[in-house]
């Protein structure tokens, strides 16, 4: 495993958990999680995920609680467009068109 | 293939409603107010003779030829400058007419006797049935020297008429303002600049006047060159997102020129210097046309069959898989490429290669507008059509220099402008936009890089505490508690205009200026580019962005929104076709069952429920050694891509690396395959470009490399075990249209039928959708995002005391694989580095001196060019060339959600050099050496 990488993965973690922190200070933790889950490829989470069962040197509070995340059994919810806007239930499942 | 033919109605359309009734020579004709005569007898099948008026500009009335007589009215008015008007009897034959006529046009052959072979002159001089001239050659002008200045053009004077349509398509269409009429009386003359020659004026060589000349007097070097066309196709530009369509015009399987196609939806007949002139790169001498393999990258290249090529190559990939698992290999899609090429390579990846590893190079460019604007509005992409900039009232540019990057719809915008529109310009540099002839930006902000973020959210502060905001639009179309959240948010004291100089630059008078300006200034459209995107807060910029123009209420109607400036032809159309990792066509989720069940139904062939890797993450991979092999269509990482000397340790790790292009490119010197690609002019296909619109590209030559781009995936999927078996790109539109819901609607019938059509096209919007967000965002409700400014964590200092910033020129384009391989160097034949007058005295650099530009990342040398267009403190650069690698400084550092690279903001030192680098040399000569092809093959 290469340090070069690791230490990218961290730094990269890091951006997207202080990113949320601005946008969603409640659950920047839970954000970053979703995050990692839907845009990171498995290597790269089992990297991160390792380097936290190591010792998480150098990952931030919030990166961590999302890595740990990450470590639980627990997968996030995929990502539909229902999931992603929040709105099914809301009576407006039927405004989703791209049609706009 | 036949000839078309366009009609030239003589002026433009009238955009008045109400219908006017006249009649013309005796039969009755209903057009809209304010439709000239020459227009109206046009429309209704009869041409006037006409020699100074053309239906893209305004009438001008000099010419003296489209004469006509008015019942009631004395003398013989110009059918083009006058209006129609109700119960009008209008006579465009008589014998008086004729006489007229025939003595105008006489005068004109008494200085032009031999009109050019198809030009409109000649056309009308045998319409008005004159051959010859009555009157003696007293004078004439047919010595005056022809300027052959420019590559593309010649100007004849000898052959002018000086009806000033060149000057007035100068003025009116580019809005370039290079050409004038000098002199007086018989000396009057067409004069560029103050009597420059062409290639040294002020001319950006977009063809407009060429297009306009009713002579030939202003021509096409290839006209003469190649001689009359024979037939033409209408086809989609392959240079900008602007996606101009043009009309090719061939001799056999020659291209004589591209006339920008009037009927097209994106330019309205206009185009620039590239897409006009420089397709030369098509037949240029370096192109390959043979697939060549080889053991190793130390190797001279060896040319195969194609057989042996595919065939190798599946070999290799499967190999490769067996050994390090499915997941060691990849795909990268092109924007170049059409969309049924870019479908088809996703399509390989997920379907035979079993994974997710498929990128684009919208990871470099355009990443952070998916993510930003489908987080904010629910679509991943802009929000308008073009035309809306007509309506727009306030413009505002940030990241983006139009006139060099979109240089078509620049001049629209410039157009609008002159008719009093206000501009906002957001950008470090001074770009053409802030001034130039006839236009001036109300506001220029001249950031420090990389504070994008502290700007709009100071410019949102300025809007909420000033009671800008559009109360009724937020209340109905956005989500009322995230919206009370920001503007509690951005209303905070250290959000302020003054609090955030200190980061911007920007004086904060200034900013609240523009920000009043955009919220009250009527219809405000906010136009951005990669200055935005390419930051580590690329994607929370594009959020800022979407926040402004909905506290604002300017989204969802004409004259407004959000619109992304896409660099590269087909972006939005490689980003539409599933060419993210995370991501299936139509912007599904990997994750999302049910979409990843429709293409397995249909491809049957599971597909991973895995985010595959990206760009970045592929070259790491690689360099872990887990990553082995690579299949790249139509990109050129090594020159594109930030941190060269990373892209090359990444590419070097790989056993497999196949490149797919037309040159052997940059990447090409690390890669073990290579099929030669085909060009837009070889191919059928479609391109969507930066508003939606999907518009066909026409096959006008068959392809020199043997096959078209996406028959060259289709070949490698057969091999690797896939029975795909399309035999036009039409059936793979089909496939597309039936797995992606905003396509659902796209057939090429249909996108013969209409033009083009812009998606989301489906049952709902059966001829597309200009505008989106009309009544409701996609999303349902708008979301606002608190977007809290984060400095950079690539900082200037005592070492690297410059900030450098990248962009790109008019002539040249991209990495220039194409555009260098055209006469369009001689605008362009180097990268140079910008600096302030201050930073090159203190450093004692001279103009077009030699200098080393270093970073923490590398170092390379150029020469300097000194200007204030940039502010001290900043330098800035192209990377067009690969001799200056400009990727070579440019660091790792990217977005936070998408990796999109942080080319806008990297930390140097500038200092005197005496030439290239031994890092220059040395790459020069490992790119020689891997660039030779075996003899004995080569033969």
């Amino acid at each position: 495993m290469s340090g070069r990488t690791l230490e990218k993965l961290i730094y990269m973690a890091n951006q997207i958990a202080r990113e949320f922190a601005g946008q969603r200070p409640r659950d920047a933790a839970e954000a970053t999680w979703d995050h990692l889950w839907h845009f990171w490829d498995p290597r790269m989470r089992e990297m991160i995920v390792e380097h936290m069962r190591s010792g998480d040197e150098g990952l931030s509070d919030i990166a961590r609680a999302a890595v740990e995340r990450l470590a639980a059994p627990v997968e996030p919810a995929p990502r539909t467009q229902a999931t992603e806007f929040n709105h099914l239930g809301d009576g407006e499942a039927e405004t989703m068109s791209d049609a706009g | 293939m036949n000839l078309i033919k366009d009609i030239d109605r003589g002026t433009p359309a009238s955009a008045e409603v109400e219908q006017v009734t006249l009649t013309i020579d005796g039969e009755s004709v209903a057009v809209p107010a304010g439709t000239s005569i020459m227009r109206a007898a046009s429309l209704a099948g009869t041409d006037i003779p006409k020699l100074c008026a053309t239906d893209s500009m305004k009438a001008f009335g000099s010419c003296r030829i489209c004469l006509v007589e008015i019942e009631g009215r004395a003398g013989t008015p110009a059918s083009c400058t006058t209006p129609v008007a109700d119960g009008m009897a209008v006579v465009t034959k008589s014998d008086r007419l004729e006489r007229l006529r025939k003595g105008v046009m006489e005068l004109y052959l008494s200085d032009h006797p031999a009109p050019e072979e198809a030009t409109e002159m000649r056309e009308m001089a045998e319409m008005i049935g004159v051959a010859t001239s009555r009157y003696l050659p007293i004078a004439d002008h047919l010595d005056a020297p022809c300027d052959t200045s420019n590559p593309y053009f010649d100007f004849d004077p000898s052959l002018c008429i000086v009806c000033s349509r060149c000057v007035r398509a100068c003025d009116e269409v580019q809005g370039t303002f290079a050409l004038t009429i000098s002199g007086r009386g018989f000396g009057s003359h067409v004069s560029a600049s103050q009597e420059e020659p062409f290639l040294t004026s002020e001319c950006v060589s977009c063809g407009a006047c060429v297009q306009a000349c009713p002579t030939g007097s202003l021509q096409e070097k290839a006209l003469k060159a190649v001689g009359l066309p024979e037939s033409s196709a209408i086809t989609t530009c392959a240079y900008c997102g602007v996606g101009c369509t043009f009309k090719a015009e061939m001799k056999g399987e020659e291209v004589v020129r591209m006339i920008p196609w009037k009927h097209g939806k994106a330019n309205r007949g206009h185009s620039c210097v590239k897409g006009r002139f420089a397709w030369g790169y098509a037949t240029h001498k370096e192109r390959i046309l043979e697939p060549m393999i080889r053991a190793s990258i130390d190797q001279p290249w060896r040319q195969v069959s194609w057989e042996e090529a595919i065939a190798h190559t599946a070999s290799e990939f499967r190999r490769l898989q067996a050994a390090h698992g499915s997941r060691s290999i990849g795909g990268v899609t092109s924007s170049r490429c059409t969309n049924e090429e870019t479908f088809l390579v996703q399509k390989l990846v997920r379907a035979g290669f079993g994974n997710n590893n498929v990128d684009t190079c919208a990871r470099v460019c355009h990443s952070p507008t998916g993510y930003g604007l489908k987080t904010t509005l629910g679509t991943s992409a802009g929000t308008q059509d073009f035309d809306s900039v007509e309506q727009a009232d306030v413009m505002i540019v940030i990241g983006a220099n139009p006139t060099d990057g979109h240089p078509v719809f620049a001049s629209r915008m410039k157009r609008r402008m002159r008719q009093g529109a206000k501009l906002i310009v957001i950008d470090p540099r001074r770009i053409d936009m802030v001034r130039t002839p006839h236009i001036e930006a109300a506001y220029h902000l001249p950031l420090k890089p990389g504070t994008n973020v502290a700007v709009l959210t100071a410019m949102a502060h300025v809007v909420v505490t000033e009671g800008l905001t559009d109360e009724a639009f937020i209340r109905e179309r956005c989500d009322l508690d995230e919206y009370a959240e920001w503007a509690e948010f951005v209303a905070r004291p250290d959000h302020s205009p003054e609090a955030m100089e200190k980061y911007t630059g920007v004086p904060a008078a200034d900013l609240r200026g523009a920000a009043r300006l955009y919220a009250t200034g009527g219809n405000g459209a906010i136009y951005y580019g990669l200055g935005v995107t390419e930051h580590s807060q690329g994607t929370t910029t594009v959020m800022a962005i979407a926040n402004l123009a909905m506290v604002t209420g300017n989204i969802g109607r004409p004259g407004v929104g959000v619109n992304p400036l896409r660099g590269q032809n087909n972006v939005q159309g490689a980003c539409d076709m599933g060419s993210f990792p995370h991501e299936l066509s139509g912007y599904r989720h990997v994750s999302d069952e049910a979409a990843r069940d429709l293409f397995e139904k249909l491809w049957g062939a599971p597909i991973d429920s895995e985010p595959g890797l990206r760009i970045p993450n592929m070259l790491d991979a690689a360099r872990d050694g887990v990553f082995k092999g690579v299949y790249i269509q139509g990109e050129d990482i090594l020159q594109s891509d930030p941190n060269t000397s990373h892209v090359a340790a990444g590419l070097k790790a790989m056993e497999c690396v196949v490149v797919h292009d037309l040159f052997l490119n940059e990447t090409a010197n690390y890669a073990h395959v290579f099929l030669p690609g085909s060009t837009f002019l070889e191919k059928d296909g479609t391109f969507t470009n930066a508003e939606r619109r999907i518009q066909l590209v026409r096959k006008v030559m068959a392809p020199k490399n043997g096959y078209a781009d996406w028959e060259i995936t289709q070949l490698l999927a057969n091999a690797m075990g896939l029975d795909w078996t399309y035999t036009h790109p039409s059936q793979i539109m089909d496939e597309i249209a039936a797995v992606t819901p905003t396509f659902s609607g796209v057939s090429f019938a249909r996108l013969d039928e209409l033009g083009s059509i812009q998606w989301p096209c489906n049952e709902e919007a059966p001829e597309g959708t200009p505008i989106m967000h009309i009544d409701h965002f996609v999303r349902g409700k708008g979301k606002f995002v608190m977007t809290e400014y984060v400095p950079t964590d690539e900082k200037s200092g005592p070492r690297f005391p410059l900030l450098l910033t990248t962009g790109r020129t008019l002539s040249q384009y991209n990495v220039g694989s194409q555009t260098r391989r055209t006469a369009n160097t001689v605008w362009h034949e180097e990268d140079r580095l910008e600096i302030h007058p201050h930073d090159a005295e203190n450093r004692g650099i001279g103009e077009d001196d030699w200098v080393k530009l270093a970073s923490r990342a590398g170092e390379t040398t150029l020469r300097a060019t000194i200007t204030d267009r940039v502010a001290p403190g900043v330098v800035y650069t192209t990377f067009h060339h690969p001799l200056t690698q400009a990727n070579v400084v440019t660091t790792e550092y990217s977005d936070w959600a998408t990796n999109c690279p942080e080319y806008k903001v990297t930390a140097v030192q500038v200092s005197p050099s005496n030439g290239p680098s031994d890092w220059q040399e040395a790459y020069e000569a490992q790119a020689a050496r891997s660039r030779r092809i075996a003899a004995e093959a080569a033969e």
